[in-house]
């Protein structure tokens, strides 16, 4: 329990940054609603486009995007350069606590409050543009779809903190940072919902941990999946997490033979 | 509470970083500011090198009032703070004086001539094409002066000059300085908290605390002006019991055979000659206290 | 002046010197800016995958604009971006002091100091996409559009400037909001899309907008051969406005950073 401690600590700390955080949220906030605005043109008068996605479903899909692009993405990669090239993990490991629940606990904070603003500005939108927009969450529904934001947030955790470990190997990690951005951006579902890629595409995507981090956590929300599409995306993603903890966990084990060996 | 109290509320406290100071300075001077943390010395080198602007009051610096920044002016002056450093990590130092060049609108001739009599100056010939990432900390120093003095400053401002650096490298500064300013008749305004910088270089010095000047004269006086006693420095032949010895006068320090004893100034030949009488000495000084010692004196004196 | 011309020839010639010492890093920062403009090519791609016309934009018509965008964005980031970058940092250090203490205008050393020559290739990546969809759409180009558009995006370049140099300024205050760099970034990225998307909404937000859309897109109209003369007047004179802008509150953020409260 000393780790809800810490987390309350790191809180506490995050707290007094919140002017930087609403700056990082006018960033989540500003992309989804560009692509809005992208797609009212693209739409214009008529009403469909495709494949079953209204102006209304696509409006909400980026709408919840503004919330799930602040809680659901996580940045403790960007600690690498202050961890580890600069050794400050050495602090971390003289320490009884795990280096990645103390990560977590520091990263949490951050994401909760953006995700916090996210809301705001969600319920904000929702009120003056979406009142034709129906979200259909049954009562039964609700704890699966927690189960896989939570899990969501996990398997985005889990993938930068392996991101985050590679610094160890390679003095300059911004260039894999920059890629990984990228393979984000597209396969979580950043820029189009996962369905108007090409469907080979949309297809292979399904088998990277990617779309399980933010696509499909907000189709959930969105509320047509069914209970078995539920259940099975909580399975993929507590594999993906399976999958991802033993990389991180491997990769960890030879990081810091190297770490202590270069005298760290 | 307190602390969710302080995330809502933060208060704020007026403080004066440095109240009512006057000065003058002369060409060609060496003047040293010297005062503990805090006392206002870089606010008020940031005032005069035109950094800061003050709430009241005025400041002239070569006829030209410094927070203005005029071109001309900054061309005359050059400020050298600690480890701040603008050289360009990954080239050799030479590269950025070339930078400073075309800043500075220094001629080529005169650069040439500068820059070599710096680099005697300084000794630093052979490293001025070696990356300034694989110098030393002493010789990036050097780098980050020939930096600042290309432009030949007629008014140098140096904040903390020796600060972080080893016993070697202290005097090797304090050498520099004290010959940049006979060469080239430059006037140095220097702070710093080390005495030794102080009794090395400064003939004038003015001592500052919590932002007051405190004593603005030269050096010898200021010793003769606040010390009020003399230090006798004594060498024993036999033990003598420190009750005896605190007879005579405050005893400072016993490390038999060697003892110091304090006396008051007026009072310190008759101390010495009933010395000689009274105990087997070996060997008696009588010497000036210690310059920190007066300072010290000096402020706790003004502070309580 | 001939002085600034002097020193910026020195600071080509320093980034240079630097960036040889640095081979290792250029190769992999050059695959980087590569990166991020293939991805603009792919989001404005997936985009257009499935529609026709938005905005009265054509799909090739929206693929010039993605190219110009690598154009314009390309000079941005050799010339500027990183000096933006190190802002933050550079007042959070005390490092402006030096720089105010040089005989230069300090704006200009904070902007031009570094120059990032890894982002050329994306520069020119953007040229041959524009003359590839040019040929596609069937517009062949003369000199004087070619003029027009290099002047016009030179015009749009100093916007953008400008606006960026406005909004970092406020680091000068707020040194922990190093991130509105990040949020520059994203907000400029708004520029790829055409003007007309943004005369959709609520008056208001269009102000926000309006400088960074005419950066691109008025350029690109230009080789379109569908610019209005409103477009080019409109931008010039936002461009003087906000650079005029820039200076003063540039200065007005020097007061207070040299005033003793600070």
């Amino acid at each position: 329990m000393r780790y809800v401690r810490i987390f309350l600590l790191y809180f506490e700390h995050v707290y007094q940054y919140r002017s930087r955080i609403f700056v990082w949220f006018l960033i989540a906030l500003l992309s989804p609603l560009l692509f809005l605005l992208y797609w009212k043109g693209a739409y214009g008068t008529s009403g469909e486009i495709f494949l079953g996605w209204t102006f209304s479903r696509v409006s909400l899909y980026y709408f919840l995007f503004i919330i799930a692009g602040g809680l659901l993405v996580v940045h403790v990669d960007e600690d690498a350069q202050g961890d580890i090239q600069e050794g400050n993990l050495s602090t971390y490991l003289v320490k009884p606590f795990s280096y990645f629940w103390i990560k977590f606990c520091s990263e949490l904070p951050w994401r909760l409050i953006q995700g916090l603003f996210g809301l705001i500005a969600f319920l904000v939108l929702i009120v003056t543009y979406g009142r034709h927009i129906q979200i259909q969450i049954s009562i039964d529904r609700i704890l699966p779809i927690l189960l896989i934001i939570i899990l969501g947030y996990m398997v985005s955790f889990l993938f930068k903190m392996i991101i985050l470990l590679c610094a160890l190997w390679t003095t300059d990690i911004s260039g894999l940072r920059q890629l990984v951005d990228i393979i984000l951006f597209i396969f979580a579902g950043f820029v189009v919902p996962l369905h108007f890629l090409p469907s080979w595409l949309y297809r292979f995507a399904l088998f990277l941990p990617f779309p399980y981090i933010i696509y499909v956590p907000i189709q959930a929300i969105i509320g047509d999946m069914s209970l078995f599409e539920l259940m099975k995306s909580i399975g993929i993603q507590i594999a993906w997490i399976g999958i991802l903890f033993m990389v991180y966990r491997y990769l960890w084990f030879v990081g810091m033979k190297k770490y202590s060996a270069v005298g760290g | 509470m307190g602390s969710i109290r302080s995330l809502i509320h933060r208060k704020y406290q007026n403080v004066k970083a440095v109240d009512d100071i006057s000065f003058d300075i002369e060409h060609g001077e060496l003047v040293g500011f010297i005062g503990p943390n805090g006392a206002g010395k870089t606010t008020t080198l940031k005032c005069l090198s035109g950094l800061l602007y003050p709430t009241s009051g005025v400041v002239k610096v070569l006829g030209y009032t410094p927070f203005e920044r005029k071109n001309n002016y900054l061309k005359q002056i050059s400020l050298v703070m600690g480890q701040k450093n603008q050289l360009w990590w990954d080239l050799p130092a030479q590269e950025s004086f070339l930078l400073n060049k075309e800043i500075y609108e220094i001629a080529d001739s005169e650069y040439k001539r500068t820059l070599s009599e710096l680099v005697d100056l300084l000794e630093v010939e052979k490293l001025l094409k070696i990356q300034v990432r694989k110098l030393s900390l002493g010789e990036r120093m050097k780098m980050e002066i020939i930096a600042a003095l290309i432009h030949s400053p007629k008014v140098l401002f140096l904040d903390e000059p020796t600060i972080g650096l080893d016993v070697v490298m202290q005097k090797n500064m304090r050498d520099f300085i004290r010959s940049y300013n006979e060469k080239y008749k430059a006037t140095i305004l220097l702070t710093s908290h080390y005495m030794e910088d102080v009794r090395q270089l400064a003939k004038r010095v003015i001592i500052i605390d919590h932002g007051k000047i405190l004593y603005d004269g030269k050096l010898e006086n200021l010793v003769k002006k606040f010390a009020k006693y003399k230090v006798l420095s004594v060498v024993l032949d036999e033990y003598v019991s420190p009750e005896k010895l605190s007879k005579i006068g405050e005893l400072t320090n016993y490390n038999f055979p060697k003892a110091t004893i304090r006396v008051p100034r007026s009072a310190s030949n008759v101390a010495a000659s009933q010395l000689l009488q009274d105990f087997p000495v070996d060997d008696l000084n009588i010497e000036e206290p210690d310059i920190e010692d007066i300072i010290r004196d000096v402020f706790t004196k003004k502070s309580s | 002046m001939k002085k600034y011309l002097r020193v910026y020839l020195r600071l080509i010639q320093l980034n240079f010197s630097a960036l040889v010492v640095y081979r290792g890093n250029f190769a992999s920062d050059i695959f980087a800016s590569l990166f991020w403009g293939i991805f603009s090519v792919i989001s404005m791609f997936l985009l257009t995958l499935r529609v026709t016309t938005v905005y009265t934009w054509s799909k090739e018509e929206l693929m010039v604009l993605t190219g110009v965008y690598s154009i314009v964005i390309g000079i941005f980031h050799i010339i500027f971006s990183g000096n933006f970058r190190r802002f933050s940092r550079v007042v959070h250090l005390g490092q402006l002091d030096g720089i105010l203490l040089k005989p230069i205008d300090s704006q200009f050393l904070l902007s031009f100091h570094i120059i990032n020559y890894a982002t050329i290739p994306r520069f020119l990546g953007g040229i041959l996409f524009v003359i590839y969809f040019l040929r596609r759409i069937g517009i062949s180009l003369n000199l004087f559009d070619v003029a027009m558009f290099s002047i016009f995006t030179c015009i749009g370049i100093l916007l953008l400037y400008s606006v960026w140099y406005l909004l970092v300024t406020i680091t000068i205050w707020q040194s922990h909001l190093s991130n509105i760099t990040d949020f520059l970034f994203d907000f400029t990225s708004s520029a790829k899309y055409p003007k007309e998307m943004y005369l959709d909404i609520k008056q208001i937000v269009i102000f926000v907008f309006v400088p960074l859309t005419l950066v691109v897109t008025t350029p690109t109209k230009i080789f379109l051969h569908k610019v209005s003369i409103s477009d080019m007047i409109w931008t010039s004179i936002l461009a003087a406005v906000f650079f005029i802008a820039s200076r003063k509150f540039w200065k007005f953020a020097l007061k207070f950073y040299t005033s003793a409260s600070s």
